[in-house]
């Protein structure tokens, strides 16, 4: 499911962040430290992640941990998911399925 | 003591004999009382003497968002030198380039990796050592007010950033009008947002400490996101807040300003324009709030303010810089050199006694007198407005940029042979650089931020790229920005 996610995530920063110019954007792509997210990118990917895979985002969750790299974003969207799922539904998952 | 302090850290040492329960500075985890905060730098004061540091000393401070870093400042204020904030998100290279321009003795950091630049000291240590002697603290030493108290470091043309001296008159001349003009309370709870190399956080902290009131340091990785600073404002029952306009615009657009009115009664922004229409709608949102638009460069500090009534609701012009402020004269200089009518453009001057001293390295100030390089004009009701800049600097969500310094820093690449950094105002702004590739492969957008992230801050790295065969010129052999502009719809 991570694959899935990180791919979602990939797309979209290549596409809304980098403007189709995303060559090179890897799971490890470190998005703050090279600037490829501030502020206003930051709210973007909050919005997709929860639009796309409709969880929340709590304040507490917004850390640059969490948004240091595609991986650490899949990561916390992941717990996310399972979090608002409950602790014995199985990882399909209605924002992941979806498409 | 005497009645009116002369200096920064004399604001804490009053603040702790007049207040001494009352919260100084807090975080989400963790806050500090006034005999706290007295306690804690004056202890970390003792190390820094016994490390040496003295009067006229430089101490850089990787200044994290923590009540550490402020004890930082207080403590390296206490033994006469003066402090160098630089924010944490920097890349080494440029740190270091601030550590070497500045001539800094020591750097106080809780990142180890710093020590290959200079003598480091993990501030959170020493932080705990007790005071040797509690008796000696800074308030009887002979430190003068006409000391350096600070230096901040803006982005500078040439590729170096440049060092901004502010003495502790400078700094008491604004903190002491800001509190009055307006109007802070002991009850207050002021936020600060602005990183601490940002003159912003110049209020923040010591208009607090002037009157006893107290600041709570908003977290910096999520202070973009409305939702964690709208938790926050709430949570700290915020009353005053001063910031950058793009970070209120962030709360209204997410209707996130209404919930806070009960508490929220004074808003002040500085840092660029405020749009007319985002700026109606905040007035609407706190119809019981004070609103301030402060205007002045790091150079000068606050010397023009504006009060946001009721009444700029039925305005259709962009308000206004205002009047003087922190006992400033202020005038406009035409372009030959004489001052201005009213409603004559020219650029913004300033005298008076927030002017700094001078560029860290440069000559003084000559005569006191500070040009901004801001065109504006004063108006018929003698309020000042703002026109814009005839230079590279650029002001993007209130950070001041020089992009000659991304500029030069591209120029270093071996696989460039011309560079040009504009800023496109779409739904935001964004810096796109355009460049003359040495090959027919130009670098891709990835590398070009990665390149740029070891060299300058991350707002400072570019957005967008576009590879030209040539750089428009004028007849002259100059950068021809306005058709540069032109350029960049076709990629």
């Amino acid at each position: 499911m991570i694959e899935v996610i990180e791919e979602r995530m990939n797309a979209f920063i290549a596409r809304e962040i980098m403007f189709g110019k995303g060559a090179g954007l890897s799971r490890d792509t470190p998005l703050l430290e090279w600037g490829l997210i501030n502020s206003l990118e930051m709210r973007a990917l909050i919005a997709f992640i929860e639009r796309e895979f409709s969880v929340h985002v709590p304040p507490e969750q917004v850390i640059a941990k969490n948004f240091a790299s595609i991986a650490a974003l899949a990561r916390m969207t992941r717990g996310l998911l399972e979090a608002s799922s409950g602790p014995t539904s199985a990882p399909t998952l209605a924002g992941v399925a979806r498409r | 003591m005497s009645e009116s302090p002369q200096r920064l850290e004399q604001l804490v040492e009053r603040a702790a004999m007049l207040w001494p329960e009352r919260a100084a500075v807090g975080t989400q985890t963790e806050v500090l009382s006034y005999t706290e905060l007295d306690s804690r730098s004056r202890g970390l004061a003792e190390s820094l003497r016994r490390s040496g540091v003295g009067r006229g000393d430089r101490v850089v401070i990787i200044a994290e968002k923590s009540v550490y870093s402020v004890v930082a400042m207080i403590a390296v204020m206490r033994v006469g030198a003066a402090f160098v904030p630089v924010e944490p998100s920097n890349p080494a290279l440029r740190i270091a380039k601030i550590i070497a321009d500045s001539g800094a003795v020591l750097t106080l950091s809780s990142n180890p990796s710093l020590a290959l630049v200079g003598p480091v000291v993990d501030l959170e240590s020493l932080d705990s050592a007790p005071p040797r002697n509690p008796s000696t603290g800074g308030g009887v030493e002979p430190f003068s007010g006409d000391d350096l108290a600070y230096i901040l470091y803006t982005s500078g043309s040439t590729g170096t950033p440049k060092g901004v001296c502010i003495s502790h008159r400078n700094a008491l001349a604004f903190v002491e009008w800001a509190a009055a003009s307006a109007g802070l309370e002991c009850s207050d709870r002021l936020a600060n947002h602005a990183s601490f190399n940002f003159d912003l956080s110049v209020f923040d902290l010591y208009a607090t400490f002037l009157v006893g009131a107290s600041v709570w340091l908003i977290p910096a990785d999520g202070s973009g996101v409305p939702r964690v600073v709208a938790a926050f404002l709430e949570r700290h029952r915020i009353t005053v807040l001063y910031c950058v306009p793009s970070v209120l615009i962030m709360l209204l657009e997410e209707g996130m300003l209404p919930s806070l009115q009960a508490e929220l009664r004074t808003v002040i922004f500085a840092g660029e324009p405020f749009p007319l229409g985002p700026l109606k709608t905040l007035r609407r949102s706190l119809p019981l709030a004070r609103m301030f638009n402060y205007y002045g460069p790091t150079e000068t500090n606050v010397c023009t303010s504006y009060e946001v009534t009721a009444a700029d609701l039925e305005r259709n012009d962009p308000i206004p810089i205002g009047t003087p402020a922190s006992g400033a004269r202020i005038w406009i200089r035409d372009d030959d050199g004489q001052i201005a009518r009213d409603g004559e453009e020219g650029e913004l001057m300033v005298e008076g006694p927030t002017v700094m001293l001078g560029y860290w390295g440069q000559p003084p100030v000559v005569g006191g007198v500070y040009g901004t390089g801001d065109r504006a004009k004063r108006g018929p009701d003698g309020n000042f407005v703002f026109l814009g800049r005839t230079d590279s600097l650029v002001k993007i969500r209130g950070r001041r940029i020089d992009l000659g310094e991304i500029e030069s820093a591209l120029s270093e690449r071996s696989d460039v042979v011309d560079v040009a950094v504009v800023v496109t105002r779409g739904v935001a702004a964004r810096l796109r650089a355009y460049l003359v590739p040495r090959r027919s492969e130009a670098p891709s957008l990835l590398d070009l931020k990665r390149f740029l992230a070891e060299r300058v801050p991350s707002y400072m790295i570019v957005d967008e790229v576009v590879s030209l065969t040539a750089l428009p010129r004028t007849a002259r052999g100059k950068l021809d920005r306005a058709r540069l502009m032109r350029m960049e719809n076709e990629p």
